[in-house]
């Protein structure tokens, strides 16, 4: 039975207290929510019946507590997986799994040492359409997967605590951000990254746009594979809808094509949308909900976490590599990136 | 633990049933029967199961049974069941004439058994949703519907009219029609429709177009064809498009899909999206255990049985014919 606290309760820390809420918790509670704005805790609360308000520190300090769910800002994540990993908590984190190599290796040993679990919302890998596509791509309907074209992208995301999505050294930019799980399904088709170029507006253009990204990584990996991820904070606000993904994946036999856009089981035109259609998710399945019950299972059996904090890094220090690259305006590899960690 | 049988397996849905009951906890899938002793052997080989080669026995050993046999058996094998005690999931239609379904209905009564009609597309959510959204009154009154449930043909019993009762319009007509009596809590009141004969050598009609008045006032139409060629990237379809006096609905159920191109394989379209036959079979076990009101009963099949015989009549008397 395990007994789990949600940290931070802005965007994500209430899309997982409405998944918690989704799951038959046979095996485990929440038993807090913590948030230093009151309010936001309280909606938490409220979203899981009830669930008791604590601080940070006092969920430390509750023996009883056995994961933590860190849903905070990235830039808090490092200090405060350490400190959770040094209570004997185990510690879900959500990507990226910090800014930086040296952080996220910290975040790794401190669970190694302390012998708790460290998983990483890689949440994609949950997604119905993903996973159908990584079976199909397994099964050989496409042959060997030699080149992918990736999008992501929609309006800035501008809800963040005093707009921290905006500070490249706090968010890590929209490759570190939002691309990054583009570049996590890159990995698991096409496994190591050979060197990486890329181009963002902010990094490689000198602009100083406020609340707008747009960039571009292309990867090349050590099976020669070619893989174009495009990842967007440029879209403007009157997008009928708000967010798209879509993806392309060729293999030596064919291909799979997928986008959100064009796929739609449900819309209402009426006057109170005017100009768009409401829709609705294509399938009912909670893709956070299986990714938390995924990870909270591994807990509970002592099984394998399904991104743990080395997939998290690895996928990170790609995403890592494009920044540099997007920064210099140069091809990046891996390599030297290691090399200098 | 709660034991269900297949009674019959030469409906196709059957297999999938069987599929998802198994992965139901307290569920045990007791085996198969079938008249045909190939369709039986085949069967309880690919989904794992025990054989049996008569009724009565697979009736001794469930609790409960899932009919996916040739229409034209459902009446007979209900009553087997009823008699003995035992809940029934039925396939659509619900049978081949009125007077089977009716007596269907009321052996089940008598015998205190549940009779679920097995109407899959009722569970999918955005069906669900459109009927929140009716129902919020935002796209106002609703006028008019148009609609299509496309398939492939299916060959088989299903194009000899004294097993299936006809083809394509009986096979497909009673999915949408059920699902709007539901959506828009109303019935057909008068059926026309026009059907033929297009693309196969079959016995049947491979292809209907049906108009309808609902007794809401509103009007619909209901292609349901055999009309998806084999080359088409997926089976078939359910799309409704709901059009009210402030607004449109749009439901193109299926629409979940992944677009694949395979040299060896060709085109076709792989579906992410929900399993609706597990909600269904989910439901009917809820059903039984809490021995519950089916969420579509034996008269929601028979209303949308006879707006299919109705579709008929209409053909060959060329003329539109009143149901209510």
């Amino acid at each position: 039975m395990q007994r789990i606290a949600i940290i931070g309760c802005g965007m994500m820390g209430r899309v997982h207290s409405g998944a918690y809420a989704t799951i038959d918790r046979k095996n485990f509670e929440v038993i807090y929510v913590s948030d230093p704005i009151l309010q936001k805790a309280a909606n938490c609360s409220e979203i899981l019946g009830g669930v008791e308000i604590a601080s940070f520190e006092k969920i430390l300090e509750d023996d009883s507590v056995t994961v933590v769910d860190i849903c905070t800002p990235t830039y808090m994540h490092k200090d405060m997986v350490v400190s959770a990993a040094k209570k004997g908590k185990n510690v879900f984190c959500e990507k990226p799994v910090s800014l930086s190599r040296h952080d996220s290796l910290e975040m790794i040993a401190a669970c190694e040492q302390n012998a708790v679990k460290l998983g990483v919302g890689h949440v994609t890998r949950f997604f119905p359409e993903y996973v159908k596509n990584i079976e199909l791509i397994k099964s050989g309907e496409i042959g060997k997967p030699v080149m992918a074209r990736l999008y992501r992208g929609g309006v800035f995301p501008s809800h963040g605590m005093e707009n921290w999505f905006n500070a490249v050294d706090l968010s890590g930019g929209v490759i570190v951000d939002l691309s990054i799980h583009d570049i996590d399904l890159a990995r698991q088709i096409f496994g190591e990254v050979e060197h990486v170029e890329a181009r963002s507006a902010k990094l490689s253009n000198g602009s100083n746009a406020d609340n707008f990204d747009h960039a571009m990584t292309v990867l090349r990996f050590k099976s020669g594979a070619i893989v174009h991820i495009e990842g967007s904070w440029a879209q403007p606000t009157t997008m009928p809808v708000g967010f798209r993904t879509a993806f392309e994946i060729y293999g030596e036999k064919g291909m799979i094509n997928f986008d959100s856009e064009k796929n739609s089981t449900f819309r209402v035109y009426s006057a109170a949308n005017s100009g768009g259609y409401l829709g609705m998710n294509c399938t009912a399945v909670n893709p956070y909900a299986l990714e938390l019950e995924a990870f909270v299972n591994s807990v509970d059996s002592g099984g394998d976490v399904p991104v743990d904090g080395n997939a998290g890094l690895k996928t990170l220090e790609i995403a890592l590599a494009a920044n540099i690259s997007a920064k210099e305006s140069r091809t990046v590899y891996m390599k030297e990136l290691n090399l200098n960690a | 633990m709660l034991k269900i049988g297949f009674m019959g397996i030469a409906h196709m849905h059957g297999y999938s049933y069987a599929k998802q009951l198994k992965s139901i906890e307290g569920v045990e899938v007791t085996g198969v029967y079938d008249h045909d002793r190939e369709k039986r052997e085949k069967a309880a080989s690919v989904l794992e199961l025990n054989e049996y080669d008569s009724p009565e026995k697979l009736i001794a050993a469930s609790d409960a049974v899932v009919i996916a046999s040739e229409n034209s058996l459902h009446r007979k094998y209900t009553q087997i069941a009823a008699e003995n005690g035992c809940h029934v999931l039925c396939e659509k239609p619900i049978a081949t004439n009125e007077e089977d379904a009716k007596a269907m209905i009321d052996i089940c009564e008598k015998h205190g058994v549940i009779f679920q009609m097995a109407f899959p597309v009722r569970y999918v959510p955005s069906v669900k949703r459109a009927k929140e959204t009716v129902e919020s009154g935002v796209i106002g009154q609703v006028v008019a519907v148009s609609s299509t449930n496309h398939g492939r043909m299916p060959g088989g019993w299903f194009v000899e009219p004294d097993k299936s009762g006809g083809g394509a319009v009986i096979d497909h007509t009673v999915h949408v029609v059920d699902v709007i009596r539901w959506v828009l809590d109303t019935e057909v009141e008068e059926v026309s429709c026009n059907m033929d004969r297009f693309m196969y050598d079959i016995p049947v009609e491979d292809s209907g177009m049906l108009f309808m008045k609902l007794a809401n006032g509103a009007f619909m139409t209901l292609d349901s064809s055999w009309s998806r060629p084999k080359a088409h990237p997926y089976w078939g379809d359910v799309t409704i498009r709901i059009v009210g006096t402030k607004g449109t609905i749009y439901i193109d159920a299926f629409d979940a899909k992944l677009e694949v191109y395979s040299n060896e394989n060709g085109i076709k379209w792989e579906n992410y999206g929900d399993n609706f036959d597990y909600y269904l079979v989910r439901d009917f076990v809820e059903t039984v255990r809490q021995n519950k009101k089916p969420f579509t009963t034996g008269n929601d099949g028979l209303q949308s049985l006879r707006v299919a015989l109705g579709a008929y009549e209409s053909s060959r008397r060329n003329s539109e014919v009143v149901l209510l």
